[in-house]
């Protein structure tokens, strides 16, 4: 059966727009103005052996900071893909490791971290493969593009698979059960919502939606079990583009739900999930006719 | 005794899981040592297990941080980082501070909350100020937020826990 699943393909146009798109997301998310942590007092990850407190220097983290600009624009435009790939995986890294080591971990930016990580791979694996054959070291083929975009889809959802997994693990298997508690996290979240810039939040409106809630714990299990459902099942999205299309949509969905019941927005998941799952530029491509006037890979 | 029912449950979903990928017809190679490498490393940047909403209880808790007339102050703007990320170096605090007193029970049932309080509040005096933030303060004051599930409707219960000379 494992020979059996349809070829994804992907054109160059497209391929360009996606980079293009998810150097954005890098520049929008992953890059703050300034780094406030000055100490790493529970080290995780890289922390445990190196200090990573030299990037809240303010002669520091500016310097890298345009780097990763460049990088960027350099990644955008099609560019170096492994230098660029590396240099944003490590800086994406070293920031988020910085941040997590202070004692909290925050779960926002490791799906990037992890599209950079297997594009880099991609890339230098591809690479090395052309210097033994006497080629350019830097010559990357189409078909490494194709390759980074499947794994980047892989990747992402093996976020969500990921998620899906640890329910049931933390649970013992009682998430469904148990889930019906969950419109006290609505109230919780609007508060904290409310706390961070004291951005209006109808908690009037809020309530009574939790109320309601509350009083149908199974049709709350219903709703919130389908967004596990979803996160178990995500791997199918792989099968082919639609259902890669309707996995994106879905979960994309279930995002929307989250953001609206419990100010849980992931906006880099979204634009993730929007640009490699999803991935209108290619459903444009499919179906209009310039698709073969030489714009598709070869 | 030591139970081995959460290792060999967590054993369990993961070789089913790794059997269904190898069942379905998909390709899922990278996938599914990703899987593997985010469960096993948990927590250590970038690999994450993603534990966030994987269980519920009958109460949950927030903080506030407030000026010395208990007016809400805009963390994100004064402190430069979320509630929400607040919350969970205070989480940190409560379970130092259990670890400290050898506390069994649950961390935000602990009776007195000053100490981990404090230890937030010194975290936040530690932050570089934000950008624009110049409203004169004397005072930080940190405030516990219970949220219970009481005969079938929410209750709130609010205290100021710690305070500290801005």
């Amino acid at each position: 059966m494992k020979g059996a699943f349809p070829t994804v393909e992907f054109g160059a146009l497209e391929i360009g727009a996606m980079r293009m798109l998810f150097a954005y997301a890098v520049f929008r998310l992953a890059i703050p103005a300034n780094v406030p942590f000055r100490a790493q007092p529970y080290p995780v990850g890289v922390a445990r052996w190196l200090d990573l407190t030299f990037l809240s220097r303010p002669a520091c983290y500016p310097v890298l900071k345009i780097f990763a600009w460049i990088a960027l624009g350099v990644y955008a435009a099609g560019l170096e893909r492994v230098l660029t790939t590396a240099y944003l995986f490590v800086f994406c890294t070293l920031l988020g490791t910085l941040r997590n080591s202070q004692g909290t971990i925050v779960h926002a930016k490791q799906m990037l971290s992890m599209v950079l990580l297997v594009q880099c791979v991609v890339y230098t694996t591809a690479a090395t493969r052309a210097l033994g054959e006497g080629r350019s070291m830097f010559h990357e083929t189409a078909l490494a593009d194709r390759l980074a975009v499947l794994w980047s889809q892989e990747a992402i959802l093996a976020v969500y698979f990921t998620a899906g997994l640890t329910k049931l693990i933390h649970s013992r298997g009682r998430w469904l059960r148990q889930v019906a508690k969950i419109p006290l996290q609505i109230l919780k979240t609007s508060e904290q919502f409310h706390h961070d810039e004291l951005k209006p939040v109808d908690l009037g409106a809020r309530t009574t939606v939790a109320t309601w809630l509350l009083h149908h714990r199974n049709a709350t299990r219903t709703l919130f079990g389908l967004g596990l459902l979803a996160e178990l099942c995500s791997p199918l999205c792989l099968f082919n583009q639609t259902t890669m299309l309707i996995g994106g949509a879905v979960l994309l969905l279930f995002h929307r739900l989250s953001a609206f019941c419990l100010r849980l927005h992931f906006h880099e998941a979204q634009m993730l999930l929007g640009i490699y799952l999803v991935n209108l530029p290619g459903w444009v491509r499919a179906m209009v006719p310039w698709q073969d006037y030489g714009l598709a890979s070869r | 005794m030591i139970s081995l029912w959460p290792c060999v449950w967590r054993l369990l979903v993961l070789a089913l899981a790794m059997a269904a990928l190898v069942l379905a017809p998909i390709p899922g190679k990278v996938l599914a040592i990703l899987t593997v490498l985010q469960l096993v490393f948990r927590e250590n940047f970038p690999f994450s297990h993603y534990p966030m909403y994987a269980g519920f209880s009958d109460r949950t808790y927030l903080i506030l941080v407030t000026d010395e007339h208990d007016r809400l102050l805009a963390v994100k703007s004064v402190f430069g980082i979320s509630a929400n990320f607040l919350k969970g170096i205070y989480d940190r605090e409560l379970r130092r501070h259990a670890e400290e007193r050898q506390w069994a029970g649950k961390y935000c049932e602990m009776p007195d909350l000053a100490r981990p309080g404090q230890r937030v509040l010194q975290f936040l005096a530690g932050l570089p100020a934000a950008e624009g933030e110049s409203a004169p303060r004397r005072k930080l004051r940190l405030h516990h937020v219970n949220y219970v599930i009481r005969d079938g409707a929410f209750a709130r219960e609010q205290v100021c826990v710690a305070e500290l000379a801005a």
